[in-house]
């Protein structure tokens, strides 16, 4: 099975299983260097620069016409698959059946170096089916869409070698020499090291109904704030600090004040904690971290004006001693003897009180409580009544369709990316949020033909609509921006419902987002 | 005398609120309300609707025609047969899209517009083949006006679905294809029976517009009716409209292979949106190069889109300096049949 045909076979099914079987067969038996290779490319390890602009130049130039290529690229949504459909050569018949990674990485080089890339690159299309063509051009850009993780991925890695996915994770972050050997280094066995360097499952939250509390004792619950970061694993091993988060992601190096900081704790300690951005002594709003993020390199200024702070809540390692199994209360004893910022047990004499620290819990920039069984184990996985969440009830506004766009992936010729306003002061149309989720297959596709029915006028992709459509919109958080015009940005907003029962004149308006950052900050 | 240009001329098919309509003969091509005389190009649900009181179409496909619309009165003509409405003569011409497709033919003797209703350019061994019509007008559908959309052979995708087929049974698993119930379904029977012996197990759907094709004399391969019990013997391939997904019919089955056959599978994310893991690219509308071909043989001076990606093939027109522009109308409004 070379590349091609592990992609064929992933792009046939809708089934994580059979995913999974195929990417087993793929490490198993193909040549050692493509699975290498496959296996990076698909985990997003890609050796290649994406060049998008050479992409959707060549594709103008092989329509002469940049009109017709923008049209077509939109109605796909993806510009891989656009460029291998345009330039999809009925007589080449031939799919790649030998590995083709490496040969292929190679053929981008020279393309690149060509005296004329886009023609190098029609030419090279030229030669092979579509399905070997965007397989070709998603090792250049990237974003397979296959439905395909890196928990998949790894998750078959650890299959083929019979190590813990953790294990094979933490051996993924440094080995990408693509030689024959490298499937037989992710069998070798675990070292005593590694198993010190290695996060464990999370234990993750269910969340609380205020009825829960009826029949249990607040004595037997550890009450917290629920902080809105990064949760976050610390591993301190060997001299060296690591930071994963859910999902089994390393993250460390988008934090180097966290690892700076870090070295005053003890040499071999895992702590469970939350990464947030402390400004004014107060955590900051999700969208402060949210800048922290997905960059190549963090630079000082940004550390200074948004430092991030790992903030502990359990400790499950010390000195080499697994404390998983030991009840929360005597971790949290432990973990107060660190040198460590740490969230702190909030007295809770009754469930009144508790109601009571929920409904403050936004003075202190937390998002609501956490309740923790007090003499609960540290368990992988959502554990019935161990953790509890108990959020602030999301905030909710009513606002009109202005703009839609059709979606990407599985959306695609669909619009259901919607962007919603609200009328000003002088009666103009100010946006507020862009909302992607919430409504059912049904609902959007009905929405879809009401907006091709009422649009006003074509901005390339996005379509302005008449201001008719009323949706209820929720979301976890508000905060003052500059960046917007509206002065406002909201956290993870999301449709709730399409309100056909109001009208323009109810939808909501500036004061009422005023209103909500009052009363949250 | 001056020639006048078609442009200066009186259209001879315009956009009212009630169809495509020709003011000289008064008479509505695929009308979407009620008139006195509709003339139909075929007999899919947003071409011809009820309610008309006088229906005329290509004779090959009356009786289709009568089992979905049920025309008080039916006028069924032969190709190029001419009609006269009053100054005006009307051809139904074959259209290629599926059984008694038409085009339709209408000149005043000075110009000649056409009418394509749906239409293409590959061979479909379940109906007659697409006739270019010389013409000064053009009104064209554009359903897949994309040069993204350039449809491979029958002989290529018909050996996928074989393959695929073959695939599932070997795994023990149901293959369903889902298409529609009018024309594509019947479309893969005659291609499968041009290929094989195999027979298919068909939703009643499907079956029940099979005699229209039986008695026009198209050879389909052989069929069962899907039923809910007994179950159908292992190894059948199962025909379904695409709304039937779900439906008691096939949740008896507990391994299923899905799969759909429409020119929407071009595209990726279209069959990922239907959950679908196999998607066959077989449409019965012209793909890109269809269209552009059907313009360029026409020879039309004047190009007029109904529906579909209008905007993107008459402003490519424009460009090419053919003129061309958009007309509204209540076509397409079902994507599952292209």
């Amino acid at each position: 099975m070379n590349f091609v045909a592990l992609i064929a076979a992933l792009d046939q099914t809708t089934k994580t299983t059979a995913k999974h079987d195929s990417l087993v067969e793929f490490i198993q038996q193909g040549d050692p260097v493509e699975v290498a290779l496959g296996c990076a490319h698909l985990l997003g390890h890609r050796t290649l620069k994406g060049h998008r602009a050479l992409l959707r130049q060549t594709g103008i130039e092989y329509l002469g016409d940049e009109t017709l290529f923008e049209a077509a690229y939109a109605a796909v949504g993806d510009l891989a698959e656009t460029l291998s459909l345009l330039i999809n050569d009925p007589d080449a018949i031939l799919d790649r059946t030998t590995p083709c990674i490496s040969q292929w990485l190679d053929e981008i080089v020279a393309i690149q170096a060509a005296g004329s890339p886009s023609q190098a690159l029609i030419a090279q299309l030229a030669k092979c089916t579509a399905l070997s063509n965007w397989t070709f051009l998603k090792l250049w850009t990237g974003g397979w869409r296959l439905g395909v993780s890196q928990g998949l991925v790894t998750q078959a890695l650890a299959t083929v070698t019979g190590q813990s996915a953790s294990v094979i994770a933490e051996r993924l972050i440094d080995d990408w020499s693509a030689d024959g050997a490298w499937l037989s280094r992710f069998s070798q066995p675990v070292s005593p090291e590694e198993r010190q360097r290695s996060p464990v499952p999370f234990c993750l939250a269910q969340g609380w109904q205020a009825d829960h509390a009826g029949t249990r004792d607040i004595a037997d619950y550890i009450v917290e704030y629920k902080w809105d970061g990064i949760r976050c694993q610390l591993i301190r091993a060997q001299g060296v600090t690591r930071l994963w988060s859910r999902g089994e992601q390393d993250i460390t190096h988008q934090f180097p004040d966290v690892v700076a900081a870090s070295i005053a704790l003890p040499e071999n300690c895992l702590l469970d904690g939350e990464l947030l951005v402390i400004q004014d002594g107060q955590p900051a709003p999700f969208q402060a971290l949210q800048t922290r993020l997905n960059r190549k390199r963090v630079s000082v200024a940004l550390q200074h004006s948004h430092p991030v702070q790992f903030r502990a809540y359990d400790l499950l390692r010390l000195d080499g001693i697994d404390y998983r199994n030991n009840p929360l209360s005597e971790r949290r004893a432990i973990l107060t003897t660190l040198t460590v910022d740490q969230s702190p047990a909030l007295t809770a004499a009754s469930w009144e009180a508790v109601e009571r620290t929920r409904s403050e819990a936004a003075t202190v920039g937390a998002e609501g409580l956490m309740l923790k069984a007090r003499n609960g184990l540290y368990h992988g996985g959502r554990q019935h009544g161990l953790w509890w969440k108990w959020k602030l009830d999301p905030m909710t506004a009513d606002v009109v369709l202005l703009y839609a766009q059709a979606g990407h992936g599985r959306r695609a010729r669909l619009y259901t990316d919607y962007t919603f306003g609200i009328r000003g002061e002088s009666g103009d149309w100010i946006t507020v949020a862009k909302a992607y989720s919430g409504l059912t297959d049904t609902e959007l596709t009905k929405i879809d033909r009401w907006i091709r029915q009422h649009t006003i006028e074509s901005f390339g992709p996005v379509r302005q609509v008449e201001p008719r459509l009323v949706f209820e919109i929720a979301f976890e958080g508000i905060a003052a921006s500059r960046r917007h015009k509206s002065g406002i940005a909201l956290r993870f907003p999301r449709i709730l419902r399409l309100r056909t029962d109001l009208g323009l004149d109810d939808a909501d308006q500036l004061p009422h987002f005023h209103a909500l950052l009052k009363a949250r900050r | 005398m001056v020639t006048k240009n078609s442009a200066d001329r009186d259209p001879l098919v315009i956009v009212t609120r009630e169809g495509l309509y020709c003011p000289q003969a008064d008479v509505y091509i695929d009308p979407w309300r009620p008139v006195q005389t509709a003339l139909i190009t075929h007999a899919h649900a947003d071409h011809a609707r009820p309610g008309s009181a006088h229906y005329h179409c290509l004779s090959s496909g009356s009786e289709l025609l009568t089992q979905r619309v049920r025309p008080p009165l039916l006028t069924s003509h032969e190709a190029h047969q001419p009609v006269k409405f009053g100054p005006i003569t009307c051809q139904f011409v074959p259209a290629g899209h599926v059984l008694g497709s038409a085009q339709i033919r209408i000149t005043d003797g000075e110009q000649v517009w056409v009418v394509t209703g749906d239409y293409k350019r590959i061979d479909d061994p379940s109906c007659a083949r697409f006739e270019p019509i010389a013409c000064d007008v053009l009104i064209t559908e554009a359903t897949f006006a994309l040069p993204i959309y350039r449809w491979p052979s029958m002989d290529q995708v018909m050996a996928e679905v074989l393959q695929w087929w073959d695939q599932a049974v070997r795994k023990q698993r149901q293959p369903v294809l889902y298409c529609y119930a009018l024309g594509k379904a019947q479309r893969i029977m005659a291609e499968l029976a041009l290929r094989s012996s195999r027979d298919v197990i068909v939703h009643p759907t499907i079956a029940q517009l099979i005699p229209a094709y039986e008695s026009q004399g198209v050879s389909l391969c052989p069929w069962q009716p899907l039923v809910k019990h007994p179950k159908p013997a292992p190894g059948s391939l199962i025909l379904a409209p695409p709304g039937a997904q779900g439906g008691h019919l096939l949740t008896q089955f507990k391994a299923l292979d899905e799969a759909m056959a429409s020119g929407w599978m071009q595209i990726r994310g279209v069959r990922r949106r239907r959950a679908l893991p196999r998607g066959f690219v077989i449409s019965d509308h012209a793909d890109w190069d269809g269209l552009l071909r059907t313009v360029q043989e026409t020879g039309a001076s004047r190009v007029l889109a109904t529906h579909g990606e209008t905007r993107v093939l008459t402003d490519y027109l424009n460009r090419q300096g053919i003129q061309a522009a958009r007309l509204a109308t209540g076509y397409g409004q079902d994507e599952d049949h292209a």
